[in-house]
């Protein structure tokens, strides 16, 4: 029987690896990496990341609080599964940025995904990725082995990717149907995702390539290779907690100690490299303020992003505070999104490419209207 | 003489009036300055008052790494100065979003850790102190895991200990010596440590497991054992656990060569 720990270490998640340098190409070594934390579902980031000096958040959501919560500053605290997390914090080398989202505010984790990985603000409007398209103005090119890839980095020429795995040296059963949903599918990437999902769970030896923590280890080790990918991409499903969702113990709570050990293991596995490096986490929407009839939350807005690396300076966390009184709500129900999260994307593009603000708006985002956030993630 | 007084008197008021109606320029400029961010000064009416005075603060301190300020009205001429200056863009970039400095109080120690244990209902045998030796075996008998160990009033405390994992074994061996937080008790060992898979060629390694030991206590007793210097220990002291990990495996956690 499979425990529900070892069913969450191993429930779908994938790695994408991209960004060769190659000689001759590139003028200069790129020295930094990104590493993207798709948490897919919709992570509750009101759960994560505790206003806690904000009095309408017990007001709103007293069940939903973890009893004890460490305590970032007179605002804010972080749940204390995040315990890897709040020691980068203490050595700024983390920062949160709160009360932010992509530019979509239905609730379709399909359309929410798309826009995430995108960053266009209209759903299913361009067949590549903000971090692909990034990468190619970048210069960042190379070989690559190539299976099947998430949209995020689509634009970029080549990749390599272990989802689900290619590193048992064997062509599995999978690796046609990947191929033939690659062929067929045109923007429908996540209902491709989720065949390639069901189709590489059967089979018990494919379980062991495709648990996060390997496969941070794996981006890891590759990444502080001279000539490693400069790009992985990372996948923490199951976030889509509808019911039961916890407090201090429960099944997010369960997901944030499995995403603090993968921040915790590419610290670990990238050494000297996690001085170059920046991590961040992505998902496609917020949830409820409020707790549903299921002690669970529903699809929401506003959520929370976390980073890490040797690139942030000083810690900190960033939010223009929308407050949680009901009239402070977005559609009176869902944490209103201050920041729009492709400010940060930027900012970590800028700050690992070294390309320009105005450029990277307008030629990996096309909306001059991003605001610079990299002084305040970054400075 | 009626004349130069008028004239005296208008030049004081001028004088009275004309520096006033500068300096609320000034607050005004600050202010105009600050509705373009997210400090708000609340509304621009050229007085100094509580809400411009924090919002200023707040600005200029988060434009130079949280240092504390204590910007007054009597500034408002050299902060008016500055916002008009050449770092304008650069603090009108800043002011755009709050940052909330980090300021963790609690030690990160006091933070439950993944091998941490509520060792207040279990009664820890304090006076054992020995130096053993330690193996995990496989359920087949292969061996795992070894090394030296040191029970320090009860507590084990790891000096050595080697993996035999296959490829993931490189660099995994500081684990049990760092985070393993095992006691012996009169009923066996107590406590959770790491415990790290096997992982054979072309595979990727299995992440650490954590593992609670505390039940399948298997006692040695001065009869049941070779080792003359367990016969001087207490009966049911030194022993070996199993546990089952993540895969359904059976393992043997055993401690023995005390001295």
């Amino acid at each position: 029987m499979i425990s529900r720990r070892h069913f969450l270490s191993i429930a779908a998640p994938a790695l994408a690896l991209s960004g060769y340098p190659v000689h001759g190409f590139t003028k200069e070594p790129i020295e930094g990496r990104i590493i993207v934390i798709m948490l897919q579902g919709g992570m509750d980031g009101l759960l994560a990341i505790p206003p806690i000096g904000d009095d309408n958040l017990f007001k709103q959501r007293k069940a939903l609080v973890a009893s004890n919560p460490l305590k970032l500053n007179p605002l804010f605290g972080i749940h204390p599964n995040f315990r890897n997390f709040s020691k980068m914090l203490k050595s700024n080398e983390a920062s949160i940025v709160h009360a932010t989202s992509f530019p979509y505010t239905g609730r379709s984790h399909f359309e929410g995904q798309n826009v995430s990985q995108s960053g266009s603000k209209l759903p299913f409007s361009t067949n590549t990725g903000w971090l692909g398209r990034a990468m190619e103005f970048a210069k960042i090119t190379g070989k690559a082995l190539s299976l099947d890839a998430p949209l995020l980095i689509r634009g970029a020429p080549e990749f390599d990717n272990f989802y689900p795995a290619n590193i048992e040296k064997t062509r599995s059963p999978q690796a046609a149907l990947l191929d033939l949903i690659k062929e067929t599918h045109d923007g429908d990437v996540m209902a491709a995702i989720d065949k390639l999902s069901r189709a590489s769970m059967s089979g018990p030896s494919r379980l062991r390539a495709r648990d996060p923590l390997s496969l941070a280890t794996k981006a890891g080790e590759s990444m502080r290779e001279l000539n490693g990918p400069r790009v992985a991409v990372l996948t923490i499903p199951e976030f889509d907690d509808h019911s039961s969702i916890g407090s201090t113990t429960g099944h997010h709570p369960e997901l944030f100690t499995l995403l603090d050990n993968v921040f915790y293991q590419l610290k670990i596995a990238l050494k000297e490299q996690w001085d170059n490096t920046i991590v961040l986490t992505t998902t496609e929407f917020g949830r409820t303020v409020q707790e549903n009839g299921s002690a669970g939350t529903d699809h929401g807005y506003g959520s929370v992003g976390l980073l890490a690396g040797g690139l942030i300076n000083t810690s900190s966390v960033v939010a223009n505070w929308p407050g949680l009184s009901t009239k402070d709500l977005y559609e009176k129900r869902d944490l209103f999104a201050t920041i729009d999260y492709r400010s940060v994307c930027s900012a970590c593009i800028e700050a690992a490419f070294g390309l320009d603000h105005d450029f990277i708006i307008d030629k990996v985002f096309e909306d001059k209207k991003i605001t610079r956030i990299y002084e305040h993630i970054f400075g | 003489m009626t004349e130069i007084k008028l004239k005296i008197i208008l030049f004081a008021i001028l004088m009275v009036f004309g520096t006033q109606i500068q300096a609320e320029e000034n607050i005004l400029c600050i202010q105009k300055f600050l509705a373009k961010t997210v400090f708000n000064p609340g509304a621009p009416d050229g007085v100094w008052g509580k809400k411009t005075e924090t919002a200023i603060n707040q600005l200029i301190s988060q434009a130079n790494n949280f240092k504390p300020q204590n910007i007054k009205k009597s500034d408002a001429e050299d902060v008016c100065k500055t916002l008009k200056g050449n770092q304008a863009s650069k603090l009108l970039e800043i002011g755009q979003f709050k940052r909330f400095p980090v300021e963790i109080v609690a030690d990160i120690g006091e933070i439950k850790s993944l091998t941490d244990f509520d060792f207040s209902k279990i009664i820890i045998s304090k006076n054992v102190n020995y130096n053993c030796n330690f193996v995990i075996l496989h359920s087949k008998g292969f061996k795992r895991a070894s090394g030296k160990v040191i029970i320090n009033n009860g507590k084990l405390v790891f000096k050595a200990n080697g993996w035999r994992i296959g490829i993931a074994s490189k660099g995994s061996e500081r684990f049990l010596t760092e985070e393993a937080n095992l006691r012996l008790t009169q009923n066996g060992l107590r406590g959770i440590m790491p415990h790290l898979s096997y992982v054979g060629e072309g595979e990727v390694e299995k992440p650490v497991q954590y593992i609670t030991l505390g039940g399948n206590y298997i006692k040695e007793t001065n009869s049941s054992t070779s080792d003359a210097r367990v016969a001087f220990l207490n009966p049911g002291i030194i022993g070996s656990n199993n546990y089952i990990d993540d895969y359904g495996t059976t393992y043997t956690f055993k401690i023995h060569g005390c001295s």
